[in-house]
């Protein structure tokens, strides 16, 4: 079952028309380009840095401070 | 501070993402069941004719498949950079939909596609048939997930979620509530009955270029026959179901439906401007109006914002003035008054964590109980004070951010009647085709050709212009009610949203002249071309 499966994708890959080849290259690429270029250097995983329990107290915080126009006076 | 440099790059990059990832979208969703009807009509009929149709047109669907492949998956990076605050806040519920769109539909649809592209000459024809129809279904389950995501961003109400104070996270409360919002299931019901008018606009406007140039005049006309049967479905389905989704909206967004139209003063038997140029006014002009005044030009329809919103040509629509001053007579609370609920829930957050580190397990119950006190009853729903959190953050601009309580009128009002207009255009193009080809005088009716080649852009333009009503219209909120769109951003250094923003910039573009190119190409080439 499993060699049929695998003997399937090998013969559409290997009949792929010209226009077939060029869309599976630009798939490559884009690919290519998001989990690595994209991923790896814009936008770099951070949550095993930074544990969970600080990651807490960091939006606590963010959702707790509030500058209100009162306060601002009263600086 | 606000940020608001930041606010701005952030919410430009990210719609600028989703309209070029939407461009390729609803052509997937209305393509993939357009091939399967033609598959259909060849496994029936059992004639070479229709299966090279068919063919022709998996072959398109097929590029676009390949082009806008994985151009979401940007979003997904998004929210973690650039919107980390909501992705803390609601990633728990807001992932669940995300997640299952990515396992189960995303899978489903890579599945079939590779029998339904590599299949012909392999697999029976029945189990090709039944691959394109699990390709359709697969395509289209995947922007149920994602609506389902959009619609609790719409709409989110504590009959599928609770606020957990000691996490500061949404938690799923209800799974199936959730994906049996109603604002949910129009926006779905909507979107992809747009999709299915796109591809059918599509599929009509190509066949129509070949009649007028004289070429593969039998695919052509077997072609148009089917998109005009469909297109006259789907495009007043598109029509029903958007009915029913702006009367979702009046009931659950009452701001953006009255920026929608323009409605300053609420009023009964409020009408619906056809056509018209809404002023321009500041916060001072909203609250100093008496009556009407939205508009320097417009012909107003009476009576139909309530018919369509309230199913009353007499109900009450509550205007900007109303909802962001207070209306007592209908129950409807002022922007400070929420406020005020929202800075009271921030202060029981910040009271509970207070509470948490000093070991005082009395204070952070109260804190918790207070946190979750039912502040409101609207039409038997229950609300409770955590539900208003967001408004709380509003706090901290001048006159507690009366100004940004309502989304901007001109784009809201010009995307959605363009929407509209553009709705009832294909409607029309419709009942004239689909009148033509079954009289038989469609193939020699060069005008209406010409319309359906003029018009293959065109629902590109409406669904975008769809989208930007229901995006601008959530604003100020990336959840409503619960998180504004300034308190959910990153602050992060501008630098790398404005480097990224470009990047995408300039891959969108790329891919997107590709997909053009071969589009082109393949249709010059015509339907002897394909496979």
């Amino acid at each position: 079952m499993i060699n049929k499966i695998v003997l399937f994708y090998v013969d559409g890959f290997k009949n792929l028309s010209s226009l077939g080849k060029k869309l599976w290259l630009i798939i490559i690429i884009k690919l290519v380009v998001i989990f690595v270029v994209l991923k790896v250097f814009f936008f770099p995983t951070v949550d095993t840095v930074v544990s969970k329990e600080k990651q807490k107290d960091l939006y606590i915080n963010q959702l707790t401070k509030v500058t209100t126009q009162k306060n601002k006076k009263e600086e | 501070m606000i940020d608001y440099s930041m606010l701005e790059w952030a919410r430009a990059q990210f719609a600028m993402t989703a309209i070029f990832h939407f461009f390729f979208v609803p052509f997937t969703l209305g393509m993939s069941f357009m091939v399967a009807y033609f598959e259909t009509i060849y496994v029936k009929t059992g004639k070479a004719e229709w299966k090279q149709i068919t063919q022709f047109w998996q072959l398109l669907f097929g590029i676009n498949f390949a082009i806008g492949l994985s151009t979401g998956i940007i979003h997904e990076f998004e929210f973690g950079t650039n919107w980390s605050t909501y992705s803390w806040v609601v990633g728990d519920l807001f992932g669940a939909p995300l997640a299952i769109e990515g396992i189960v539909a995303f899978f489903m649809e890579a599945t079939f596609a590779a029998i339904a592209f590599f299949g012909w000459k392999r697999v029976s024809k029945g189990v090709h048939l039944t691959s394109s129809w699990l390709l359709a279904a697969g395509s289209n389950l995947s922007a149920l997930w994602i609506l389902i995501a959009n619609g609790f961003m719409q709409h989110p109400t504590s009959a599928f979620y609770t606020f957990n104070i000691d996490t500061a996270r949404l938690e799923l409360t209800d799974f199936m509530n959730l994906i049996m919002q109603p604002v949910a299931q129009v926006k779905f019901l909507h979107v992809v009955t747009a999709s299915y008018t796109m591809a059918a606009v599509f599929v009509l406007g190509v066949s129509s270029l070949y009649l007028l140039k004289g070429k593969y005049t039998s695919f052509a006309k077997k072609s148009a026959t089917v998109a005009a049967a469909s297109g006259l479905i789907a495009s007043i389905a598109v029509a029903v179901i958007g009915d029913d989704h702006a009367y979702e909206v009046t009931n659950t967004q009452p701001t953006k439906i009255a920026s929608m139209e323009g409605l300053i003063v609420g009023e009964k038997s409020a009408p619906i401007v056809a056509i018209g140029i809404p002023k321009s006014l500041s916060i001072e002009d909203i609250k100093n109006t008496t009556e009407g005044d939205g508009f320097s030009i417009e012909i107003p329809i009476p009576g139909l914002l309530s018919l369509l919103g309230k199913r009353d040509p007499s109900a009450f629509v509550p205007g900007i003035k109303d909802l962001i001053y207070g209306n007592d007579k209908y129950g409807i609370w002022s922007w400070d008054r929420l406020v005020a609920q929202g800075q009271r829930a921030i202060k029981d957050l910040e009271a509970y964590h207070a509470a948490k580190k000093a070991g005082n397990e009395a204070a952070m119950k109260a804190a918790e109980e207070d946190f979750h006190a039912i502040v409101a009853n609207v039409d038997g729903v229950k609300v409770e004070r955590a539900e208003l959190m967001g408004y709380g953050y509003f706090a901290e601009l001048p006159n507690n951010g009366i100004e940004h309580a309502f989304p901007p009128v001109a784009p809201l009002f010009f995307s959605f009647h363009l929407m509209v207009g553009l709705g009832f255009w294909f409607i029309l193009l419709f009942v004239l085709a689909y009148l033509g080809v079954t009289k038989g005088t469609f193939w020699d009716s060069k005008g209406l050709q010409k319309a359906a080649v003029y018009s293959i852009p065109l629902p590109w333009i409406a669904i975008s212009f769809g989208w930007m009503s229901a995006e601008i219209g959530r604003q100020p909120w990336t959840v409503f009610g619960v998180l504004p769109t300034f308190k959910s951003v990153t602050p992060i250094d501008l630098v790398n949203v404005q480097a990224t923003f470009f990047m995408f910039l300039v891959a969108f573009v790329v891919l997107g002249i590709a997909e053009l190119k071969m589009l082109f190409t393949v249709v010059k080439n015509g339907p002897k071309g394909a496979h």
